[in-house]
């Protein structure tokens, strides 16, 4: 099974397309090989945490996304690594917002908690 | 980062996303566009820059560069074309049209200018300050960094080309 190892970012805003890799710059020289009809950057070490290298394409065209798409999915996946549990979780998923969530969950928690403390205290007052 | 430099980062992020930005922003974002120096700048990067930038029209005739004067910034072209001249030679040593840019050294080094640019044809080019880009520097913004990547590259490049010509002639 291959895992995608690249993201599309479309700036329409400013007519571009960002293409960040999490592997070597050698494989986007070929898609900047490829797609030789458009005007596009060179290749350039990704600032993007998680990439290695990145390329800009100076298009948003519909016809053109698709052609990318396709040759991203062909040429810049690989093999699934990891472990099991990495394996299924989505890429979203990170350390960072796992310990995020966490946090989350127990501060809605702790104030459920101190709520309900709350209500039985005015309950039994109450009585 | 200050709360007023936040909220104001803050607020062109979502203007950009929104597509709210105004005429002459985006007008002086495709002329970045154009330029090779910027190409490895995001659409937030450009939106950044050309916050800093400003436009200045010349006439056929004027001199927008004076060989000596101290440099102050990087010139892009947006429409017109624009001669170098080293001094009082009549030589041109290049012309410039929309896309090009010169006096880029001038961001980095302190030194004075080196050739006279004089306006062909009257046009319109985008001026990115020195204080602009030092400002940027200076707020660590992910746009400056970029825009030196792709600068140190350009440079590097030339370095290289000099020292095979070097070589060359030397044999």
């Amino acid at each position: 099974m291959k895992t995608k190892k690249y993201t599309i970012r479309r700036e329409a805003q400013v007519g571009k397309t960002r293409v960040l890799y999490e592997g070597p710059e050698r494989k986007l020289e070929q898609l900047k090989d490829y797609f030789n009809d458009q005007k596009t950057s060179d290749v350039y070490p990704a600032l993007e945490k998680g990439y290695e290298s990145a390329i800009f394409i100076y298009t948003t065209d519909a016809t053109f996304m698709s052609r990318l798409q396709k040759f991203c999915k062909d040429n810049l996946s690989g093999p699934a690594g990891g472990s099991f549990v990495t394996g299924l979780l989505p890429s979203i998923l990170k350390t960072g917002q796992i310990l995020f969530y966490l946090f989350l969950m127990s501060t809605v928690i702790y104030i459920m908690w101190e709520l309900l403390m709350f209500a039985i205290q005015i309950f039994y007052l109450r009585l | 980062m200050k709360p007023g430099n936040w909220f104001k980062k803050t607020s062109r992020y979502l203007k950009y996303r929104l597509g709210k930005l105004s005429p002459e922003l985006k007008e002086k974002i495709e002329v970045l566009n154009s330029v090779e120096l910027f190409e490895f700048c995001r659409g937030i990067d450009l939106v950044e820059i050309a916050t800093e930038c400003e436009f200045k029209n010349c006439e056929a005739g004027e001199t927008v560069i004076e060989a000596g004067d101290t440099g102050d910034g990087l010139y892009m072209v947006d429409t017109g074309k624009h001669e170098v001249f080293i001094d009082d030679s009549e030589d041109m040593l290049a012309e410039f049209g929309a896309g090009d840019y010169f006096g880029e050294m001038s961001l980095i080094d302190n030194k004075d200018r080196s050739a006279n640019v004089i306006c062909k044809e009257g046009g319109r080019l985008l001026f990115f300050s020195k204080e602009g880009f030092v400002g940027l520097l200076r707020k660590q913004s992910q746009a400056s960094f970029r825009f030196l990547f792709v600068q140190a590259r350009t440079l590097s490049q030339r370095l290289r080309e000099t020292n095979r010509k070097l070589s060359e002639k030397t044999g």
